[in-house]
């Protein structure tokens, strides 16, 4: 945790280095798995709010997939469309990770590069949970 | 005309070949790995490697040519990397890497061609 204003910053920071990181990244929510927005990192032309509630909706179908299939717990589900993806990360048991990227993202390099952050966003909103106003 | 399996398979038979893959370079995915060991994970240099593609399809286009890229060789201290685009323009790539010591460069490059002329998807 950076000592700021913004008790996210850090989280903030990940977002960002994660689009700059990699081509073809548009932005990126953090979602809670009930769909409610927790952040985002420079969205535009979505709706925030409407990327985490659809976040919501591929983890809640993922997860069930997972459960039945008795192939554990959710981990991450891409949905790619003509132009773009959706990639949807666990974060911790109780947040998401949504990544959008156009047509042109590298999707492997995505995954290889957003799962090691996943762990250290779920190891930040861990902490900030615990905060009087988390 | 050989299938993934098969290709792969063989590209390992190559003297020196420690790790193939044949990757999809719109996604970054790969649609097969053979080798690598426990030095070299495979689906890393894949996803990374599809950049490389990227970039220089990116500069011939800008450039203005209309001409293709047929293979394109990465000379490290102690290793050559082999990217050779498959012809018809499918989005692929084969991703061989030799060790340089017991590798035959200009061998390698021409049992790479042979292997991507036979591989059917």
């Amino acid at each position: 945790m950076t000592s700021g204003s913004d008790p996210y910053q850090s989280v903030r920071d990940e977002l960002a280095a994660l689009r700059q990181q990699l081509t073809g990244v548009r932005g990126c929510v953090i979602a809670g798995v009930d769909g409610l927005l927790i952040l985002h990192d420079s969205i535009t032309g979505f709706e925030p709010h409407d990327v985490a509630a659809l976040s919501a909706g591929a983890y809640g179908i993922s997860r069930t997939t997972g459960s039945v299939l008795g192939q554990g717990a959710f981990s991450e589900v891409t949905i790619r469309s003509k132009d773009g993806y959706l990639a949807v990360y666990a974060v911790g048991e109780l947040a998401l990770l949504a990544v959008i990227g156009d047509s042109g993202s590298n999707i492997a390099r995505l995954h290889l590069e957003a799962r090691p952050v996943t762990q250290r966003l779920a190891e930040k909103l861990a902490i900030e949970t615990s905060h009087p106003f988390g | 005309m050989a299938n993934i399996e098969t290709s792969l398979k063989e590209a390992m038979t190559i003297d020196g070949a420690i790790g193939v893959a044949l990757v999809d370079y719109t996604s970054g995915l790969t649609l097969g790995t053979l080798g690598g060991g426990t030095t070299m994970d495979m689906n890393i240099a894949a996803a990374g490697n599809t950049d490389v593609v990227r970039a220089k399809l990116r500069t011939l286009e800008m450039l203005g040519f209309s001409d293709g890229i047929e293979d394109i060789l990465i000379t490290l201290d102690s290793q050559y990397h082999l990217i050779r685009l498959l012809a018809g323009s499918q989005g692929l790539f084969l991703y061989l890497s030799l060790s340089k010591s017991r590798a035959n460069l200009g061998l390698a490059r021409h049992q790479l061609r042979k292997i991507e002329a036979e591989l059917e998807i």
